[in-house]
């Protein structure tokens, strides 16, 4: 068979559970589950398809590729991930097949709604990069605690205060 | 300055013409409509800041505050929403793999929820004007209150 | 690439009349934009409005002629089915004779349609012919035309920018007719007060400067209150009264009974409130009431609506700029309905059925040999007739009377004992599950014809696409059925029935196909070729034989229904902003349904705790009637005591009854006694 498995390989540490991968996959075998407050992301050990659309988007760079039948290719996991490799080694074959990997990552409540709405490690992101733009006061970006629909909502509820007392009925 | 959309909201009455309009032009509607407590009716829309926080964590550059005004790229957005964590107003969605945000209908002469809104809350002024038509509607306001005979101007034929 | 086609068109929900246009590629509507220069709308479009265009391409849409048989709908030819209807028609008229057939118009359909409607149903013998505006606005018909002459809004609708005052009573225009907001907003720019005048807080109240919290049905009270007033603190226009006006002296003696502390007892506003709204009505240059639902349906609908016209008569605001009385029509086209006749006791024009000189002009124009003398059944009517057996054939056009008539269980017990119903209409509605058989109508952009506004304005509306499957204009299908009985009505093209209609509808004179394409528009009376038409009515003399308007007193009477231990509530119904009436159009719309799912009951806040009601909770309502369930939704709009329920959704007329003004036929939609509990 001429078809080219592809490993694929998430780096727990880099990835902050953003879902770009899970929205961008043609195929749709890369999910997304959401339980107990946790995101997790289950990626397949390996894949047929061509596009590496999930590591071009992914913001952290945190997927890679290795073709299966390149040689050392068990250092080459391992070294890349910087530890040691649950893999399965065929007997008889000189290939590596990868397990799916679950990456699961801590989700935030909002504060005002309780709703899960985004990894601990994602808003942490967004805050430094805004920070980076726009020096804020220590708790300046107390939005960021509230999930999107909760900021509408309190944009609401302050433009209602102002529009209900200039109103007479 | 960038130009927006705002709303009076004394004159809003909570129809939502502007997200039916802003729906049937888009896949979503990028404008949102809630009545606070059933009295105060306040739409939400991108308020197309002149320093955008939602461009700060796009990874790809589709998000981007250029001639001008804030500029999105589909192609080049990796759907991976942290824009949408970083606005304050929570005025985009993530769908279909892309931000609907209120681009200010760039096909169109005016941007179809103003031209729809049946009581013209809705217009499109840049941010700095609109300071000012809003003190001058104030100040307005106030004047009528402060002084009775513009009040009593409308006196009766007899 | 084919390019876009804009083709113009007037928006078919309610009776505004707002402008805009289809964008139609390859033969469908691939969209809409906006008519800028409409003078009623300019540009602007409400949420159902935005949304019309979905009915055009819905799947749901009737595309077949169907006969009911025992194995479900059968699908027929246009043939057979025209054939059907005339053969069915025709036997009960042959052995019951005309009146066990009846005819229940479309205030959807055009002028020509309804038109010609009511002129089969008058050639075959019978003046059972009826439409929807016996549920809405009968009581201005007879109201205004007792006290005026004429029962229509008085002034356009732009005009209510030129008011100082604008009176709003039993209107929730914010919602219903939402683009009417534009206009009273301009008028608020220049200064004008506005009072909303309604038992619920709605986002008209919001637009308001005095809001007037009255109980339901206490109209009379409030009004006549009013006018006590401004009698006793001499603001009245003595002018006017005494050159355009009549008996006011009987009139006057009345109002003694309604001090404003009187008034305040019955209707729960404060007296403060009333002489202020008084004052500020009859100070005004120029003064408008505009009213609704809250003022016609009632057992007192006629009077209320006296009502209201002593009011601005009195005051002497009824024909000039800015002053007038705005009754605001729901239909697109209900007031053409009624020009055309499409009523039981008024022939085209408004000539009354029994008037001799009326009736022996339409002979002769239609030259018919006999048209029956006697007023033929209104909707309410025909239902206790079907019943009782003595109607046994009903066409239907364009309407779902199993949700928007009162009393739905009787209702359905009426169709379900005709001999024989046929429903024409766009969609298979809750009522067209009862027809025998069901011919399918093009929807108002796949036609041509003309429609008249609330502000009596006529548009033509020309053909945008043509109707899907085998569906066909309602005009076409009625001549294939007039032809069938053998009617003998020859005309090519809705722009000949108009031709015709100019020579019976004196209003009509100087209207034709043409004109209105040129012109675009034209407010009625239009009595002659070249006539500018009439914006502004009654500026010289009222429509009456005298061409005075007559000041009739009015007394407030309780409506057929109060709260009692049984049933602790008052339930009034009404409708929301996202959904028209039976929402047989409006819940077709993924938009609309998306934001308005289901059938919701407001209950107040105090109320919902006594009985622990919690938010979204189902409940089940009780009338006389029937009972029903509904969403809670606890809100301040309503006042303790008070429930709300819009019709859109099935169920809420089951509770509703059939209590009706005496002289209208109208049905007290707006006050049941209610009782609740949780499911």
């Amino acid at each position: 068979m001429n078809e080219r498995i592809r490993l694929i390989i998430a780096d727990e540490k880099k990835c902050i559970g953003c879902r770009a991968c899970t929205s961008v996959c043609p195929e749709g075998i890369i999910h997304f589950s959401e339980e107990g407050g946790m995101r997790n992301i289950q990626f397949p050990g390996s894949c047929t398809l061509n596009c590496e659309l999930c590591a071009l988007n992914c913001p952290e760079n945190a997927i890679m590729f290795l073709l299966r039948e390149e040689s050392n290719i068990e250092e080459n996991i391992e070294g890349k991930l910087g530890g040691k490799l649950e893999g399965e080694k065929k007997a008889g074959e000189n290939r590596v097949l990868l397990p799916d990997r679950i990456i699961s990552l801590k989700l935030m409540p909002c504060r005002k709604c309780g709703a899960t709405f985004a990894t601990l490690k994602e808003i942490e992101k967004v805050r430094k990069a805004i920070s980076e733009k726009v020096p804020l006061p220590s708790g300046g970006d107390f939005w960021m605690e509230l999930c999107p629909g909760c900021r509408r909502g309190t944009f609401r509820e302050k433009e209602a205060k102002t529009l209900l007392m200039t109103r007479k009925f | 300055m960038p130009t927006a959309v705002y709303c009076d909201l004394s004159r809003c009455i909570g129809c939502r013409a502007c997200e039916l309009a802003c729906q049937r032009e888009n896949k979503t509607s990028r404008i949102s409509l809630e009545v606070v407590e059933g009295l105060a009716p306040v739409p939400v829309s991108c308020r197309q800041c002149e320093t955008p926080l939602c461009t700060a964590p796009c990874p790809g550059g589709a998000l981007r505050y250029e001639n001008g005004r804030l500029e999105y790229d589909a192609e080049k957005c990796t759907g991976c929403g942290l824009c949408i964590l970083a606005c304050p107003f929570g005025a985009a969605v993530l769908k279909g793999g892309v931000i609907e945000r209120c681009d200010f209908c760039p096909e169109k002469e005016i941007p179809v929820c103003v031209a729809t809104c049946p009581t013209a809350a809705l217009f499109c002024a840049e941010a700095e004007s609109f300071g000012k038509n809003i003190r001058h509607r104030n100040v307005e306001k106030m004047k009528k209150i402060l002084d009775p005979s513009i009040a009593a101007g409308r006196e009766g034929r007899r | 690439m084919e390019e876009k086609n804009l083709y113009p068109t007037i928006c078919p929900y309610c009776s505004l009349g707002c402008g805009f246009f289809l964008e139609v590629k390859e033969g469908k509507v691939a969209g809409l934009s906006y008519m800028p220069g409409h003078p009623v709308n300019e540009g602007s479009l409400c949420p159902k409005g935005n949304a019309s265009t979905e009915v055009l391409t819905h799947p749901d849409r009737l595309l077949h002629p169907l006969l009911k048989t025992e194995n479900g709908w059968k699908e027929i030819s246009w043939e057979e089915a025209l054939s059907l209807a005339a053969a069915k028609m025709g036997s009960v008229l042959q052995e019951y004779g005309p009146d066990a057939l009846a005819f229940l118009g479309s205030a959807k359909c055009s002028n020509e349609e309804n038109y010609l409607f009511q002129k089969i149903a008058r050639l075959l013998g019978t003046n059972n012919v009826d439409n929807c505006a016996r549920l809405c606005h009968a009581s201005t018909l007879t109201g205004l035309g007792k006290s005026l002459g004429a029962g229509a809004m008085t002034n356009p609708l732009s005009d209510l920018e030129n008011s100082d005052c604008i009176f709003v009573v039993g209107s929730n225009f914010a919602e219903n007719h939402p683009v009417i907001s534009r206009w009273i907003l301009r008028a608020k720019e220049r200064g004008a007060f506005v009072i909303v005048a309604d038992p619920r807080r709605t986002p008209s109240t919001w637009l308001s400067d005095l809001f007037l919290r009255l109980k339901p049905g206490t109209d009379i009270a409030l009004l006549n209150g009013m006018m006590h007033v401004i009698v006793s603190e001499g603001l009245l226009d003595r002018e006017f009264i005494r050159k355009r006006t009549r008996d006011f002296e009987g009139f006057e003696r009345i109002l003694s009974e309604y001090s404003p502390e009187a008034a305040s007892a019955i209707t729960g506003v404060p007296a403060g409130d009333i002489i202020k709204a008084a004052r500020e009505y009859a100070k005004a240059d120029a003064a408008a009431i505009l009213y609704s639902m809250g003022i016609t349906q009632h057992i007192s609908g006629t009077d209320n609506v006296i009502a209201c016209s002593d009011l601005a008569l009195i005051c002497g605001q009824v024909g000039k700029k800015g002053a007038g009385i705005f009754p605001l029509r729901g239909q697109n086209n209900v007031q053409g309905a009624c020009d055309m006749g499409s009523l039981a006791e008024y022939f085209p024009g408004y000539g009354k059925v029994g008037d001799k000189e009326a009736a022996a002009r339409l002979k002769k124009i239609w030259a018919a040999e006999k048209l029956s003398e006697k007023p033929g059944l209104t909707t309410a009517k025909m239902s206790e007739a079907a019943r009782a057996g003595k109607l046994k054939a009903l066409y239907l056009l364009g309407e779902d009377p199993v949700n928007s008539h009162p009393d739905s269980l009787n209702v359905r017990k009426a169709l379900e004992k005709l001999d024989f119903l046929v429903v024409q209409d766009i969609f298979m509605t809750d009522t067209a599950e009862y027809a025998d058989l069901i011919l399918p109508a093009a929807a108002w952009a796949e036609k041509e014809g003309s429609f008249t506004s609330t502000e009596r304005r006529v548009q033509w509306i020309s053909r945008a696409i043509a109707p899907p499957g085998e569906a066909k204009a309602d005009l076409d299908i009625l001549l294939g059925f007039a032809e069938k009985l053998g009617l003998g009505l020859e005309y090519r093209d809705a722009g000949e029935v108009l031709a015709e209609i100019s020579r019976v509808v004196p209003m009509y004179g100087g209207i034709t196909k043409e004109r209105l394409l040129q012109a675009y528009r034209v407010s009625w009376p239009c009595p002659e070729t070249g006539h500018p038409g009439t914006p502004i009515l009654h500026t010289e003399r009222f429509n009456t034989p005298d061409g005075l308007a007559r000041l009739i007193p009015v007394e407030y009477r309780s409506p057929a229904e109060s709260p009692d231990p049984a049933y602790p509530f008052l339930l009034t119904t009404g409708r929301t902003g996202l959904h028209y009436n039976g929402g047989s159009m409006s819940k077709r719309s993924s938009f609309l349904l998306e934001k308005e799912p289901e059938l919701f009951v407001e209950i107040n806040p105090s109320d919902a705790q006594t009985m622990e009601i919690e938010e979204g909770n189902n409940i089940i309502l009780e009338t006389r009637r029937g009972s029903t369930q509904a969403k809670a939704r606890l809100t301040e709009r309503v006042s303790r005591g008070v429930l709300f329920m819009p019709f859109h959704f099935s169920g809420t007329n089951m509770l509703t009854g059939d209590a009706l003004d005496r002289e209208a036929g109208i049905p007290e939609f707006k006050v049941s006694a209610c009782r609740v509990r949780r499911v």
